[in-house]
């Protein structure tokens, strides 16, 4: 472990995943804790398992795969949305995009003529690999979401509580409702980089589990799945450095096994109280 | 009488179904006006159209007062039992402000309404009767000239709908009320006009509802009348009558 703590200093590989962590982690956290509260995980799902597809057209036609997988969040997010209002209901509509998306992805991925690009690094993302532009985009990210965050939170929350409410107070329901999209596809896009399509539903919903376990209003809430989040990354990262495993799928089962033993714990403690 | 919501020749359809139908219905201070109707005929449909939440085909709702309050209390199924929010923050959520300028009139609601001990229990905590008291003082934290409640006593007991009427009136000393309910048994209880609603609009300025009236519902039902004997009257319709109404109430039966 010690040799972790020097290698940080030496090694811009190391000091680029810890960052990636950070900015991950406030991403994941506010976009997680909003999608738990809203009970959008299976959207979050669908959303982030069809940008696959646009990975898979962008690889076809040379096109940067980040680029491709975000048009394919974005169309996903708002077919979704628009087909649910209409005829159909919204967990089957979810269900065909995530499919259909993997899907065309797999096969304009093998399609694509001469070297096969690294499918595991898509699916279950590498932190170690992520590199500046995408520190960038990722913290731009973040300051957006904090800023929007601070500056309409009242909106966001009265919103999310109720809905029907807030439209008879002349709130715009349904623009905010477009922008949570925008939001939850950039952040599934720009975080497939650290943890991969397979593994993103966990950094988006695990934390808020377990921040769920100890604080039950929503400010808080935000707050604390930031502060878990980060602390799963960065020992995955350590972990993985450490043994040579993938950090990814560290984070996720260390995040995993959290959350049973802390939800353990607090209903033994409950139980333990009311005797 | 002082107007307050004033809608006009109101045709309201959603594709190519018509809700309603050239409907008329007037707001004034003071009222507390039933609007009852089958499922579907169009009740949340006008209060709706009342609140300007709806685009109208045809029809204007025109609010004769400037920046006329209105307050709303909503089917409990709208909001999100589970969602992490304490009791204040439900009540700070009536308006658009920013709570430390809500928190006073919060805090006065949270003693009116016998809920002060609620103040910071997680709304997932409530019973069905707390959690709608604390829905009315949402309503009621913008300071109200209308309060429209749409079914208020669907999910809760008897002695809190007793309770919740009591209040009911109290406020209706402050301002006009439009409550909307398929219960017409308590209703006609307690509200002074009723307004039936079934595509179109039949307002009638009594709590007395006659069998034209009920006409309708296009169904059969209990027809409820408070005579000089209250009593009750099984009707049993098969077609709907063609019903102008004039304002006089001759109950058959």
């Amino acid at each position: 472990m010690i040799d972790f703590f020097n290698d940080i200093f030496n090694y811009t590989f190391l000091q680029n995943a810890l960052l990636a962590a950070l900015l991950s982690a406030i991403s994941c956290g506010i976009m997680g804790s909003y999608m738990v509260v809203k009970r959008m995980v299976f959207l979050g799902g669908g959303i982030t398992h069809s940008s696959f597809g646009g990975v898979g057209i962008a690889y076809y036609f040379g096109v940067s795969p980040t680029l491709g997988a975000l048009v394919g969040a974005l169309m996903s997010a708002f077919a979704i949305e628009s087909i649910s209002r209409k005829s159909l209901r919204e967990d089957t509509a979810i269900g065909i995009l995530w499919s259909v998306g993997m899907a065309v992805g797999v096969l304009f991925v093998m399609l694509t003529p001469g070297y096969a690009p690294n499918l595991m690094s898509f699916l279950f993302g590498n932190i170690l690999m992520v590199s500046g532009l995408d520190l960038v985009l990722l913290a731009v990210l973040d300051f957006l979401l904090v800023a929007v965050l601070l500056l309409f939170y009242r909106y966001i929350v009265y919103i999310a509580m109720d809905s029907e409410f807030s439209r008879s107070m002349g709130m715009p329901v349904r623009l905010v409702g477009y922008c949570v999209m925008v939001f939850l596809s950039l952040a599934i896009v720009l975080n497939i980089k650290t943890v991969g399509i397979m593994l993103l539903m966990s950094l988006l919903t695990i934390p808020t589990a377990i921040a769920g376990c100890f604080v039950r209003r929503f400010a808080p809430l935000i707050a604390i799945s930031v502060v878990v989040a980060l602390v799963g990354l960065v020992l995955g990262i350590m972990l993985s450095y450490h043994y040579n495993l993938p950090a990814g799928a560290i984070s996720v089962v260390l995040l995993g096994v959290s959350y049973f033993v802390i939800r353990g714990a607090t209903m033994l403690l409950k139980l333990r109280n009311k005797a | 009488m002082t107007k307050l919501i004033n809608i006009k020749n109101l045709t309201v359809a959603y594709d190519n179904l018509v809700a309603l139908s050239n409907v008329n219905f007037t707001v004034n201070k003071g009222d507390f006006i039933g609007v009852i109707g089958p499922n579907g005929g169009g009740k949340t449909t006008l209060i709706r159209s009342a609140m300007k939440l709806i685009k109208p085909q045809s029809g204007t709702v025109e609010y004769v007062v400037d920046g006329l309050r209105i307050g709303y209390l909503p089917q409990q199924t709208t909001i999100d039992k589970q969602f992490p929010a304490t009791v204040l923050d439900v009540i700070c959520s009536g308006v658009v402000a920013p709570r430390k300028n809500v928190r006073p009139t919060a805090d006065r609601l949270l003693e009116e309404l016998s809920i002060v001990h609620l103040r910071d229990r997680l709304i997932s905590e409530l019973s069905g009767g707390e959690f709608q008291r604390v829905l009315l003082a949402r309503a009621l934290v913008c300071d109200p000239q209308v309060l429209i409640l749409d079914e208020p006593t669907t999910y809760v007991d008897s002695t809190f709908e007793h309770d919740f009427y009591h209040i009911i009136h109290k406020l209706n000393d402050k301002m006009a009320i439009v409550m909307v309910s398929h219960d017409l048994g308590t209703i006609t209880h307690h509200v002074k006009t009723i307004a039936c609603v079934n595509g179109s609009l039949h307002y009638h300025p009594s709590n007395i509802i006659t069998s034209e009236q009920l006409s309708a519902y296009e169904c059969p039902l209990q027809l409820v009348t408070h005579g000089q004997v209250p009593h009750t009257v099984l009707l049993n319709h098969t077609n709907a009558i063609e019903h102008i109404h004039n304002g006089n109430c001759n109950h058959k039966h």
